[in-house]
């Protein structure tokens, strides 16, 4: 058996309208990781984790979860795992601990999980107010809660920092840090934002567009975004500039008065400046680009 | 078969609080409660109607509004909301992912619409009763206390009434599971009633599962006969069965 919790071949999905959603989407998610799933808006991320739940039918491929076909295991698999889909599903008319009674009873664990999921959200002393009173932040760490409430091996979460203020957001990803380190949890984890994965995960997977355009360890893709670090030059001149750098530095775009350079060294883009400015090109400005998920994603994919 | 029963219960727990929790118990009472009103208000004009089978007739009076309307309108109401907690919340995906199969999940809440409706039936009868006797304390003229309370006919009748609904929340259970729009459920289920109101005289009645309540009481419309519930039955099966097999085979969960 392989160590992977969560393994996906060959994912395809079609809308009904023909339109594909997925295209032989692969996932290996590895035992004890933080897989962070990463992918912008309208990527088919949802989508694959409502597959991997067996909340959507199956088209094309297959998924096996702790070594399981997922539709011929399905009780079996979910009694191993806990969800978050998209928003909070609670019972708003419901007190936190009622919520908590209700998926207690289906899971069928001791009444003393209430309290101790309760105790590591900290929610215990809103446990009694009806989940309609509960901030956003709140009912998303209601939600996990509950996800926790069978103590699960795997949890999967879509989207868990969506809509929350920045100390939610610190909050929630130190939770999920936790239940990785001093719980043993695996944990896929899905976001829209780079910055946010890199302070979580140990693995990572990106899909855009329905594809997955890298999958690896966090390491492996920092070293991918520094080899696919550029620089930003805003000229005078883009044709002359290009003429310059031409040959010397490779020019990978051009984008209005500006063109994105390859970066290599600090020293190097000293010089590339005053060959500019020796050849008569006026630099505004120079930087280095932000690797965020947009950039990354036009670097990745333009390889 | 133990772990249906605990979903159950937790179905159970999800619709506490929620309208579908009052509307059963302000479905039951309301009729039993405005018969009662009127038998206090207008004591003289009731005396002399109720007679002296009095609990038969009140029995008449409560039964006729809820056969004829309340029953099968309850019934559209709460099998809606029933299935409304699930939709309004946002839930069906957290309940289809939890360990639960897809029988367990169709049945455990369809056991409880059925619940509700009997608590419903039950509440009528109590009230129902409730009335007779405060009506009595107030006016001795009244022949409740004399007359002996027909117990198994009471409960003949609530059995035969629940045999009429029962087609009806399995079509209804069926249309509130697909939709996810409270209205449209209601809106089909109030167009299907009405329209039993309007072909009420039409030989072949007994196929239309939303004129069971009506004909299975005022049986001079269908002369005693009470074939009518074997089709509801039949209706019952069969839908249960087909809307199981969608739940089945949906290609897509919450």
């Amino acid at each position: 058996m392989s160590n992977h919790i969560i393994e996906t071949q060959r994912l395809d999905f079609l809308f009904r309208s023909g339109q594909p959603i997925l295209q032989q989407l692969s996932l290996q998610v590895p035992a004890g990781s933080i897989y962070g799933f990463l992918g912008p808006n309208g990527a088919g991320k949802t989508t694959t984790l409502r597959l991997i739940l067996g909340l959507l039918k199956k088209q094309q491929g297959s998924i096996t979860i702790f070594g399981k076909e997922l539709m011929a295991h399905r009780l079996e698999i979910l009694r191993r795992l806990g969800s978050l889909i998209e928003q909070p599903s609670l019972y708003l008319h419901l007190t936190g601990r009622e919520n908590l009674e209700v998926f207690r009873l289906s899971y069928q664990c001791p009444k003393s999980r209430i309290d101790e999921v309760l105790d590591i959200v900290k929610l215990k002393d809103a446990a009694n107010k009806k989940a309609k009173a509960y901030s956003l932040g709140m009912k998303q760490r209601l939600s996990i809660a509950i996800a926790l409430l069978h103590d699960p091996e795997l949890l999967i979460l879509d989207e868990p920092t969506n809509g929350l203020d920045p100390s939610g957001i610190i909050e929630t990803r130190e939770l999920i840090k936790s239940l990785n380190r001093d719980h043993g949890k695996t944990i896929l984890v899905s976001s829209h934002m780079l910055s946010e994965v890199e302070k979580m995960a140990t693995h990572v997977g990106i899909i855009t567009k329905g594809k997955q355009v890298f999958q690896g360890t966090l390491t492996q893709l920092q070293q991918l975004k520094s080899k696919q670090s550029a620089i930003e030059i805003e000229v005078s001149n883009v044709s002359k500039a290009k003429l310059v750098l031409n040959g010397h530095f490779p020019v990978k775009e051009v984008n209005g008065t500006r063109l994105l350079v390859h970066y290599e060294n600090r020293e190097k883009v000293a010089l590339m400046n005053r060959t500019l400015v020796q050849e008569g090109v006026e630099v505004y400005q120079l930087s280095l680009t932000q690797n965020d998920l947009e950039n990354l994603f036009i670097q990745i994919t333009s390889e | 078969m133990a772990s249906f029963v605990i979903n159950t219960k937790a179905e159970i727990l999800k619709c506490r609080k929620t309208a579908a929790y009052w509307l059963t118990l302000i479905a039951g009472v309301f009729i039993p409660l405005v018969s009662g009103i009127m038998m206090v208000a207008k004591q003289d004009h009731f005396i002399k109607r109720l007679g002296d089978d009095t609990w038969r007739n009140l029995m008449n009076m409560n039964w006729q509004p809820a056969a004829a309307f309340f029953l099968p309108m309850y019934v559209i109401l709460v099998t809606s909301l029933v299935v409304q907690v699930e939709f309004r919340n946002n839930a069906w995906k957290q309940v289809y992912a939890s360990p639960r199969s897809y029988a367990d999940i169709y049945f455990s809440k369809f056991v409880v619409v059925h619940l509700l409706v009997i608590a419903s039936l039950l509440a009528f009868n109590i009230s129902m009763v409730l009335t007779g006797v405060i009506a009595n304390t107030v006016n001795g003229g009244y022949k409740f206390f004399a007359t002996p309370l027909p117990v198994k006919e009471m409960l003949t009748v609530t059995a035969k009434m629940y045999a009429s609904v029962l087609g009806m929340t399995a079509i209804q259970y069926w249309i509130s599971l697909r939709l996810k729009n409270y209205i449209a459920p209601l809106g089909i289920g109030l167009a299907l009633l009405v329209t039993a109101l309007i072909i009420m005289t039409w030989e072949k009645i007994v196929y239309y599962p939303y004129a069971y309540t009506a004909l299975t009481y005022f049986r001079e419309l269908n002369k005693g006969d009470l074939t009518h519930l074997n089709y509801s039955y039949i209706w019952f099966v069969v839908i249960v069965v087909l809307g199981f097999l969608d739940t089945v085979k949906r290609k897509e969960r919450g």
